[in-house]
Parts: C-alpha cells; sequence; structure tokens
C-alpha cells in the first residue's frame, strides 16, 4: 500500500538530489536539470497532497507550477548561449571572472 | 454566465496592473515597428504608461475604500507599495535610458570596445524597458494576493524578467555571469519557497493566507508547518539577501549593468520585504514561536557581516552591494521587534514602510550617480575612478555626497528619519540589544560611506578630464531623488502618516 508518507519521503529526495545537483555538478546543463528536479520535486508533493486531502485546486497549481518552471528553463537555456558564445564554455569552473 | 458587475470590480481593483501589463505589449510592439530609432520610442511609450499607472495608484490610495477581488487584494498596504514600486520603475526606467545613451555615445566616439567592456554591446534597448515593465507588474502580484501561489507567481514573473535585465549586457563576460549566477541562486530560492508554500498546504489545508485563521493544526502533524516555514523563511532570505544567503549578492550587483543593480537593490527588496510582511502576520495563527529567534540571529549576522565586508571592497558597486545587505539587516531589525510573546505585532511595519520607500530614493540616486560613471571600455566605478569627481563634476560629486550621507543616516536626510523610526520602535518593545547593535553598526558604515566623499574632494585632481554631460533624463532621477531625500528628511510626517495607514492594513 503506497501512502501519502511515501509520496512525501520520495518528494524530499528528489528536491534533495535536486540541491545536490545544483551545488555539486559543474555542468551548466546538469545544473539547469538540476533545477527542473526541484520543481519536479514540488508537482509530485503538491499533487499527492491534494489528492490527500481531496481538493482539485492542489492539482490546477500543478498546471501553474509546470509553466513557470518552463518559463524559467527558457531563460536559463538562453543564458546558458550566451555565456557559451562568449567564452566557449559552460563549466562553471571556468568563469569565475568575479571571484567570491 | 459571467457577472459583469465582478469582472467590472475586479477591472477597478486591479487598475494599475492592467495598465502596465497593456503598456508592457504595447511597448513590444512598439519595439518591432520602429526598430531603428534605438529604443527612444518605446521608452517615451513605457514611462507614459508607468505615469498613467501611477496616477491611478494614486488616485486608488486616496480613494480609500478596500477592494478585495477574489484572488487580488487591494487594501492600504497593497496600494502603499503598488505606488512605491511603479516610482522605481519610473526611476529605473529614467537611469537606464541615460546608461544606454551614454554607453551608445562611448562606443560611436570611442575605440573600440574592449572584450570585457559593455560599450555599443547591449541588447536591444528597447527590450529594457519591456521587461521593467513585466517586472514590475510581477512585484505588484507579489504582494497584491494573499493566495500563496499567485504570490509565487508574482516572485517568478518579476525575478525571470530581472534574470534578463542582469544579463543585459550580453558581450560582457560579467553580466553573463552575474546574470548565471542570480539564475541559479534565484531558482533555488523559488524552488526553496514553493516547496514551502506546498507543504504549508498539506499541512493546513489552505493556500490562502486570509484563510489561516480558520485553519485547526493537529498535534500529530505539528512538525509539518514548522519544515515549511524554515523553507519559507530561507527562499525569503535569499530574495531579500539576508546573511547566512547573501554570498551570491556582491558578484551580482557588480556584474549588473548599473542602473539595474539599483533596480534590484530596491524592487525587488521592497516587493519581497512587502510578502514577507503579509506571511509573517498570518503565520501567527500557525505554531512558529521560533520564527522571531531566527529573525533575529538573522538580523544580528546581517548587520555584522553587511557592514564589516563593505569596509574592505574597492568597487563602489560592490560596497553598495554590502550596503544594501546591511540596509536589509536594518529592515529585518525593524519586523523582528514587532514580535511580543511569540506573536507578530504588525502595526511595527510603518516604520519599516518609510525606510523602504527612503531606502529606494537614495540607493536609486547613488545608483544613477554610477550610471554616469562610464568609462571607454568598462563601467567606471572602482573607488579610484572617483578621484577628483569633486572637482571635475562638482554637481554630480554633490548629489553622490547627499545620497551617501542620507545611507549613513546623517540627519537632515531621510535615511535618519527612517532608522530613527526603526530603532524608537525596538526600544519601545524592549529590544535594547537589537537597538544598540544596529547604531555601533551605522557608526561602523561610516567609513565605508565616507569614503567616497573623501577620494572625490581630498584625494587630489583627476588623472583626466571625463566628459562632463548627464542626459536629461538621469538629471530628472537624480533631481527627484535628492529632493526627496531631503524632503523625507526634513519634513517626514505626511510620509509617516502614509506608512501608519498603510501598515494598518496588515492583520
Amino acid at each position: 500500500m503506497i501512502t501519502i508518507h511515501h509520496y512525501l519521503i520520495l518528494s524530499a529526495l528528489l528536491f534533495t538530489l535536486g540541491l545536490l545537483g545544483v551545488v555539486i555538478r559543474k555542468n551548466l546543463l546538469i545544473v539547469l536539470m538540476s533545477l527542473e528536479v526541484l520543481m519536479n520535486a514540488i508537482n509530485l508533493l503538491l499533487i499527492a497532497v491534494s489528492r490527500y486531502l481531496g481538493r482539485m485546486d492542489g492539482h490546477v497549481v500543478a498546471f501553474f507550477i509546470m509553466t513557470v518552471a518552463a518559463a524559467e528553463a527558457g531563460i536559463g537555456l538562453a543564458i546558458v548561449v550566451t555565456l557559451f558564445r562568449n567564452r566557449r564554455t559552460i563549466k562553471t569552473t571556468d568563469w569565475r571572472i568575479m571571484g567570491g | 454566465m459571467i457577472d459583469l458587475q465582478y469582472l467590472i470590480s475586479l477591472f477597478h481593483a486591479g487598475l494599475p496592473i492592467w495598465i502596465l501589463t497593456g503598456t508592457g505589449l504595447v511597448c513590444l510592439l512598439t519595439d518591432g515597428l520602429w526598430p531603428k530609432k534605438g529604443g527612444t520610442a518605446v521608452f517615451i511609450v513605457g514611462f507614459l504608461g508607468m505615469a498613467v499607472a501611477l496616477f491611478f495608484a494614486f488616485r486608488q490610495w486616496l480613494s480609500g475604500e478596500t477592494i478585495a477581488q477574489d484572488l487580488l487584494v487591494s487594501d492600504k498596504a497593497t496600494r502603499f507599495f503598488v505606488i512605491l514600486v511603479i516610482f522605481i520603475g519610473l526611476l529605473h526606467l529614467l537611469n537606464s535610458a541615460s546608461y544606454f545613451r551614454l554607453l551608445g555615445k562611448v562606443s560611436a566616439g570611442g575605440s573600440p570596445a574592449g572584450r570585457l567592456g559593455p560599450a555599443g554591446r547591449l541588447g536591444p534597448a528597447g527590450d529594457m524597458v519591456t521587461l521593467t515593465l513585466f517586472a514590475v507588474v510581477g512585484m505588484i502580484f507579489l504582494f497584491a494576493s494573499d493566495h500563496l501561489i499567485v504570490n509565487f507567481i508574482g516572485l517568478e514573473t518579476m525575478s525571470l524578467a530581472v534574470y534578463v535585465m542582469v544579463g543585459f549586457n550580453r558581450r560582457d563576460v560579467r553580466s553573463g555571469e552575474a546574470a548565471m549566477k542570480y539564475y541559479v541562486m534565484g531558482s533555488v530560492a523559488s524552488a526553496l519557497l514553493l516547496y514551502g508554500i506546498v507543504l504549508l498546504y498539506g499541512a493546513v489545508g489552505e493556500f490562502r493566507l486570509s484563510e489561516f485563521h480558520k485553519v485547526a493544526i493537529f498535534p500529530d502533524t505539528a512538525f509539518l508547518p514548522r519544515i515549511a516555514v524554515v523553507l519559507m523563511l530561507g527562499g525569503f532570505f535569499f530574495k531579500l539577501a539576508l546573511v547566512p544567503f547573501h554570498f551570491w549578492v556582491p558578484d551580482v550587483y557588480e556584474g549588473a549593468p548599473t542602473p539595474v543593480t539599483g533596480f534590484m537593490a530596491t524592487g525587488v527588496k521592497v516587493a519581497a520585504f512587502a510578502l514577507f510582511i503579509r506571511v509573517l502576520t498570518a503565520l501567527n495563527y500557525l505554531p512558529t514561536a521560533v520564527v522571531s529567534q531566527v529573525l533575529q540571529i538573522c538580523v544580528i549576522l546581517t548587520l555584522l557581516v553587511g557592514n564589516l565586508a563593505a569596509i574592505v571592497q574597492d568597487n563602489v558597486k560592490r560596497m553598495l552591494a554590502y550596503s544594501s545587505i546591511s540596509h536589509a539587516g536594518y529592515l529585518l531589525l525593524g519586523l523582528s521587534v514587532g514580535y511580543q510573546s511569540g506573536k507578530f505585532d504588525p502595526s511595527v511595519s510603518s516604520a519599516v514602510l518609510f525606510y523602504l520607500a527612503g531606502y529606494s530614493c537614495m540607493t536609486l540616486g547613488a545608483f544613477a550617480v554610477l550610471s554616469v560613471m562610464v568609462d571607454e571600455k568598462r563601467e567606471a566605478t572602482q573607488f579610484a575612478d572617483l578621484t577628483g569627481l569633486g572637482y571635475s563634476r562638482p554637481v554630480l560629486a554633490a548629489v553622490f555626497s547627499l545620497f551617501m550621507i542620507s545611507l549613513l543616516g546623517v540627519p537632515p536626510t531621510v535615511g535618519f528619519a527612517a532608522k530613527y523610526g526603526i530603532f524608537s520602535f525596538a526600544v519601545k518593545n524592549g529590544f535594547i540589544g537589537l537597538a544598540v547593535l544596529g547604531m555601533i553598526t551605522t557608526v561602523i558604515s561610516a567609513y565605508y560611506y565616507l569614503r567616497p566623499l573623501v577620494m572625490m574632494y581630498f584625494c587630489g585632481a583627476p588623472e583626466k578630464v571625463k566628459g562632463g554631460e548627464i542626459p536629461f533624463p538621469l538629471m530628472l532621477s537624480l533631481v527627484f531623488c535628492a529632493v526627496a531625500v531631503i524632503l523625507l528628511g526634513i519634513w517626514p510626517l505626511p510620509y509617516i502618516d502614509m506608512a501608519q495607514k498603510a501598515a494598518t492594513a496588515f492583520k
């Protein structure tokens, strides 16, 4: 039997994985993917919770969050492309000009 | 069935928002239709649209009646912030218009721009106007609703626009790097905030802050709202650039085009604080006793780190970045003294609202001055670039000194009135320690706020005479900021009265 707790734990795990990915990985595309994982972890939690509460508003909100995540990914990719045009690299280790 | 009456009232409640959105779309069209004009037409359209929106926002403020329509809240507090945010947007438009003009001139007449230089390599100038308008709309939605998801979408609208604005110097590597850092940090912050919101929804079954007083918390699930609140605070602290989450601020503020830095330091912070006050007020109904301690620790860290780190900077923009961190600390101090026996009393937020207004004026003014400091190859914002400015451009230097003195908090300026309000609330509510810490750090801040003055007046003549002309839009914004800084400083009562009226709407 799969209960709400399983979903809570799964989404927490996914969220942690996403955070780790953002912090540890040096390739910007992987960082963007990790950000996507964050959003999807949230969506999973949202759907599970609203199903558990027996309410519809969470289901609707999930679509908004998907849209927001898509827009965010679009902007992120655009920034990566401009960075790549200037520096010919998308490794975070390569472009610490400002330091810190 | 469509309820016409309902639609009409919705239209009236959000009139400034609809105007701003419409203007943003028109700006996109204008930019497409007359691309050769270099963005001048778009600037004019955007400016007029914002002015009209400001007019209607002010009329709403005067009319006084509260209109709450479903997902839109239009109370006094919201209107106060709407006016403030539109003002910030207008000043930002003026600043960035001049910045583009100066950079354009520099790139046309000067040497070929260096690889790192922003000169002549900006994105289409008209896009900045559109982005500003949409960012302002996002800011309004960020606090003009009591539905947390609408707030979140507003936050994202604002953030997405600002990410692009930060990376606006497309060929400048520093700008791109700043955009990327801000994007990653901002997205993580948004995700933390959203995770908190969703967990809170799971715990209380509500997205609406105004319904929180009705919910019942069961003891065996009381840990859920606690985790949720911690996550939300983390998200807020990222956005507000408070100390455990401040490490991205100096880099991003340095790399972004100067007017955009001003916009981030004021607009984003104002909007996020507005929502923060709303959320803190609603959290009173949940068992979250530790929030006040968390806020106090954060205040102490922010004041110390912000002020001490600002001392060692050699770039004025970086210095102002740390200065904005410490000002966020003072603002948070103003909120954290509102806690009496575990409950947040929103009446203290009147001092915070006044501080936000004053802080916006002086910070935007300071960044407006820095927008003029453009050399052939780069933004000339090192401390060394200020040398002798008091002799080569006396007016500019005098105005910059005024803003620095105001940021420091010296009596005839708004900085003093604002800090006085915050500290007097702290003393009145028995937070003597925090008030003393605030005053000590203010004294420390004198070092780095007075350093530009020393550079401008007492470090000899400039090596070369820089171009002396100040573009008209920038002159306008400088005059506005300077007058506001002095006026709010010597005659603050009407504005404090406004802030108090607005603060009563939080409950």
